[in-house]
């Protein structure tokens, strides 16, 4: 086990932009980690009210970009549409990723990796949907202060997130959007 | 329930850097939101090595800077000095913060936060423990990368890092530290 090397694995996420944003030229854009760390309140603060598994919620927000530091932050999708091979080949590097940077500390995740990227059980659905949430309202406060147009971000959001609760926040951050 | 205003105040966490970092001069520092991510990720894979609860300690991790998302990111301790005065300050606003940004979800956050700044039970001495190398692994990259001279965050830390395993990798940095000075 060595501590320092999978703390500085994990520091590059504090300095890999996130490639959706450096691609439309936002100033300052957040890192991976920054992501990550709202992913995670989300999740611990909203599972309670979905009815789905805290713990593996959060668990799932902790891991989901760790492979990221890796691999870079690959964008597979545009306004409506999935480009499923290039996710495929992404989600499989990022989970060998991931076991490579935890290898030696017992538990490696793939399982809970691969729940998270079949996207069937409730929790893996909604985990994807915080993750889509949190995205679209950084895209909203991007817009708001930068003046960039963002709606292919809310196009996506609105397609994809499903969970009642959750469209009905897009839904609002919609209507703030318009004011 | 009201998930964009939680959401919205979170990204504070993003856009604020830390008070240590600026007062060093350091080039585009980290976030606060950067450094909870860290000591999480940390947490995840350590916890069941050091014997503590993971749940608690993520809580602890999500809350433990939560007064600067108010007021500002308070440095209350610099090398060996601690300032009471500026801590007392700094936890009552941060109890505050915490009624104000979870005040409707259903976590017991409060309760936490005490033992957490009580510094009593095994969890939150570990929590302070990972803290702190977290910290001082970061004061390391900047003091390599930007060549500056840390050695208070190194002289804070020996003072909490006591846990065996997380005193080993404490030890390890200072070895790497003197390699390249």
């Amino acid at each position: 086990m060595d501590i320092l090397h999978l703390a500085f694995q994990v520091g590059i996420s504090k300095k890999l932009k996130r490639t959706g944003w450096v691609k439309r030229k936002v100033k300052n854009p957040e890192s991976v980690a920054e992501h990550a760390f709202r992913v995670i309140v989300l999740c611990m603060a909203l599972a309670p009210s979905l009815k789905v598994d805290q713990q593996k919620l959060v668990k799932m927000a902790i891991i989901h970009d760790l492979g990221e530091t890796s691999t870079g932050d690959i964008v597979v999708e545009s306004w409506k549409k999935i480009f499923l091979d290039k996710r495929k080949k992404k989600e499989k590097i990022e989970k060998e990723a991931i076991r490579n940077i935890l290898y030696g500390y017992g538990e490696d995740y793939s399982n809970l990796f691969q729940e998270m990227i079949q996207r069937k059980t409730e929790e893996a659905k909604t985990f994807w949907d915080i993750d889509l949430l949190e995205r679209t309202i950084q895209a909203y406060e991007y817009e708001k202060e930068q003046g960039i147009d963002m709606t292919e971000f809310f196009a996506s959001a609105e397609f994809f997130i499903t969970h009642p609760l959750l469209k009905s926040a897009v839904n609002d951050l919609k209507k703030m959007r318009s004011k | 329930m009201n998930i964009l205003h939680l959401a919205i105040q979170m990204n504070l966490s993003k856009k604020l850097k830390r008070s240590g970092w600026i007062r060093e001069n350091i080039k585009d520092p980290e976030s606060l939101a950067e450094h909870c991510f860290t000591i999480t990720v940390l947490i995840t894979i350590l916890s069941k090595y050091l014997g503590v609860s993971e749940e608690k300690l993520i809580r602890m991790a999500i809350v433990h800077n939560f007064s600067a998302l108010l007021t500002e990111d308070f440095v209350v301790e610099r090398g060996k000095k601690i300032f009471k005065r500026l801590q007392k300050k700094k936890e009552k606003i941060e109890k505050e913060a915490i009624r104000t940004i979870f005040w409707d979800y259903d976590m017991n956050y409060s309760n936490l936060y005490n033992e957490m700044v009580q510094r009593k039970s095994k969890e939150s001495i570990i929590f302070w423990q990972i803290d702190k190398l977290a910290t001082t692994i970061q004061a390391y990259d900047y003091e390599k990368e930007q060549n500056k001279s840390l050695s208070e965050f190194f002289e804070n830390a020996r003072i909490y890092i006591k846990e065996p395993l997380l005193k080993k990798a404490f030890e390890d940095l200072k070895k790497m530290r003197k390699s390249f000075k």
